[in-house]
């Protein structure tokens, strides 16, 4: 190119010049006529981008204002419902709620299952104070899909009002979501609205097993024994169970794997201690539980537990526990209230273990729990296998 | 330490709310580019460009955000910024009510379009006239850096004030400590060590709307993901003491 453009005698690119200005002047006419075109508000994506920005600089009424712009985009594309939308907020936020309403009804019939368009037809109803028809659209996009569960629950806690509209309305037949609801508030909501939500479920049948035992446990923490009590002997108790009839330890035999809930066993983590079911030893049935010490310090152990709800009276505690070269002087028992049963060390075939108690004056929240105390002698370290099986608390005539 | 109780206030806010039988009333919009958390439940702007906001939102920003009230006026808030809304009494006894908004981190540029505008910031009280524009901030000393485009404030920090007002009623008359624009923002009295900000306010409105105008694309172009939501868990090496409770 170079090369040439040396060849080329410097008289013919004089007499060419007017000739390059003209072409460089035409496409620059050219060019800024298609940046005019492309940049003009005729252009919906430009308007609509324009109108946001007028919006959110506050202007949003006059020629150029947010509205006029809307306008504009939306009368080049009236079938594409987010201009409708788009509009509907700058309407809104200019006092026009009847035409801003109009918008939003337009928009919902365009896209009737689009989710981003009805969450902001909610905020519309919601920011005009219209909350009947802002739970309704809500829900319908909760029926839909639950990626935007969090943000419509928050707008039901804030702005929703009262809980049993917001669960009529806002969750209705929804199951999903209902659940959903309900555990949205669990962490924070006080027993009286979470007792109302979980009532309202039951009714509908919503209330599943893992929810229920959830729920204990949460009822268990605010002090609510009673409540807790009857929630569990709904959900997580067997039908014909002995559960609280006769017996009122709940899967006393670790038939079933616990689940840490509620009334079921639970167990925590402990270093130097294994807790698990053995399904080839058992005093009954089909599994026993087995903890192993191979601990490397003088351990205090209380890490499997069950809660009970007593009345008063005067109780059994039993079980049957074997041991195999469990060392140290201090054995392992069980523990309720302040009453210990006998603890077993070395090596045992199954043994029954028992202590009685009374529970006096108002019935009582206590824990069963499986112990070793900390040994006061030089060798203090527990090594050794224990079984513990049908484990039982009656209440004695 | 900080988190537990920005967490037990947000806590507390939402215990209050949920079951509340009174309607809240839409104090206005927030929008940004990132979720907004309103309290504690982030919300997408994929889902709407803007969320509505009421009396006792809890609002934490992540990108730049744009509030605004209803009434028109703007605050756009820094990111990471945090802050209650509330709404406080025109008058003593009145009605009617108008938004107040009480910063416990980051700061805003206010354009106060239509009315006077309630800020407290630092624990002191800041009322821009109507008309005024500029920024508030709080350092990372916790003093407040103010700076006035143009207006005035009818109140620039003598009075202190908490997340749920300011200790009393504004009269209506301008506080005798109201900046000028272009006044060097010198502080009333009990502001601890003011200083004065370089924001150019209207500049910083126009730059967020513009990247606010990136959401309005991507809402009208129908993209969106799911929310992002985090789940916490922990244990316990040894369970609660034996407890008798008394039913």
């Amino acid at each position: 190119m170079v090369r040439f453009a040396k060849t080329l005698p410097t008289s013919f690119i004089a007499g060419k010049l007017p000739l390059v200005f003209a072409f460089l002047l035409e496409a620059l006419i050219a060019v800024s006529l298609v940046h005019t075109h492309l940049l003009s508000p005729a252009v919906p994506q430009v308007a609509g981008n324009q109108g946001y920005r007028q919006l959110w600089l506050g202007n949003v009424d006059g020629p150029g204002g947010a509205v006029h712009l809307f306008e504009q985009a939306l009368q080049s594309e009236p079938a594409f419902p987010y201009r409708w939308s788009d509009l509907g907020e700058a309407l809104l936020t200019a006092r026009q709620p009847d035409r801003a309403r109009y918008c939003f009804q337009r928009a919902v019939e365009l896209a009737p299952h689009d989710p981003q368009v009805r969450l902001r037809a909610a905020n519309f109803y919601f920011r005009n104070q219209e909350i009947e028809p802002a739970l309704q659209m809500d829900s319908t996009v909760l029926q839909q899909l639950p990626d935007y569960d969090p943000m419509i629950f928050s707008s039901y806690v804030r702005m929703g009002g009262d809980i049993p509209r917001v669960l009529e309305l806002g969750i209705g037949s929804n199951a999903r979501a209902a659940r959903a609801f309900f555990n949205f508030l669990a962490p924070q909501s006080d027993a009286n609205t979470s007792g109302a939500v979980w009532n309202w479920m039951e009714e509908r049948g919503f209330v599943t097993v893992p929810m229920a035992l959830a729920r204990t446990s949460w009822l268990l923490e605010k002090s609510l024994p009673a409540e807790a009590t009857a929630v569990w002997l709904r959900y997580a108790t067997p039908a014909g169970s002995p559960y609280r009839k006769t017996d009122w330890i709940f899967n006393s035999g670790f038939e079933n794997q616990w689940t840490g809930e509620g009334f079921d066993w639970r167990v925590d983590p402990c270093t130097g201690v294994a807790v698990v079911a053995d399904e080839r030893i058992a005093h009954s049935g089909r599994r026993s539980l087995r903890i192993e010490f191979h601990a490397a310090e003088n351990l205090d152990f209380h890490h499997v537990s069950q809660m009970v709800w007593l009345s008063p009276g005067r109780y059994r505690l039993r079980a049957w526990m074997r041991t195999q070269d469990l060392s140290t002087d201090e054995g392992v028992g069980l523990n309720i209230l302040d009453v210990n049963t006998a603890a077993l060390t070395g090596t045992h075939d199954w043994t029954e273990l028992a202590s009685e108690f009374s529970v006096r004056g108002a019935p009582q929240i206590a824990r069963v729990q499986i112990v070793r105390r900390p040994s006061a002698r030089f060798d203090s370290r527990p090594q050794g296998t224990v079984w513990i099986d049908d484990v039982e608390l009656k209440r004695l005539p | 330490m900080k988190a537990t109780r920005i967490t037990a206030c947000i806590l507390a806010v939402v215990i209050c709310r949920i079951g509340s039988a009174e309607q809240s009333t839409v104090l206005g919009t927030i929008g940004s580019t990132s979720a907004v958390v309103i309290d504690g439940t982030a919300m997408s702007p994929t889902g709407s460009s803007a969320w509505p906001v009421v009396a006792g939102d809890e609002i934490a920003t992540q990108a730049p955000a744009l509030l605004t009230t209803a009434d028109h006026n703007l605050a756009t808030f820094d990111a990471e910024s945090r802050f209650r809304l509330n709404a406080v009494a025109t008058s003593p006894g009145a009605a009617e009510k108008q938004p107040y908004i009480f910063v416990r981190q980051g700061g805003l540029a206010f354009d106060a379009r239509s009315s006077r505008l309630l800020i407290c910031i630092g624990n002191r009280l800041f009322v821009p006239e109507t008309l005024a524009k500029g920024t508030l901030r709080l350092d990372k000393n916790g003093s407040v850096l103010q700076h006035i485009d143009s207006g005035v404030f009818a109140e620039q920090g003598a009075r202190s004030c908490n997340e749920d007002g300011p200790g009393t009623f504004l009269t209506g008359t301008p506080g005798p400590a109201g900046g000028n624009a272009g006044a060097a923002g010198g502080n009333a009295g009990a502001v601890p060590a003011g200083g004065v900000t370089v924001t150019n306010t209207r500049a910083t409105v126009a730059a967020v709307a513009a990247t606010l105008v990136g959401i309005g694309v991507a809402v009208a172009t129908g993209a969106f993901s799911s929310a992002s939501s985090c789940a916490t868990t922990g244990c316990n090496a040894n369970p609660p003491p034996v407890s008798t409770i008394q039913p």
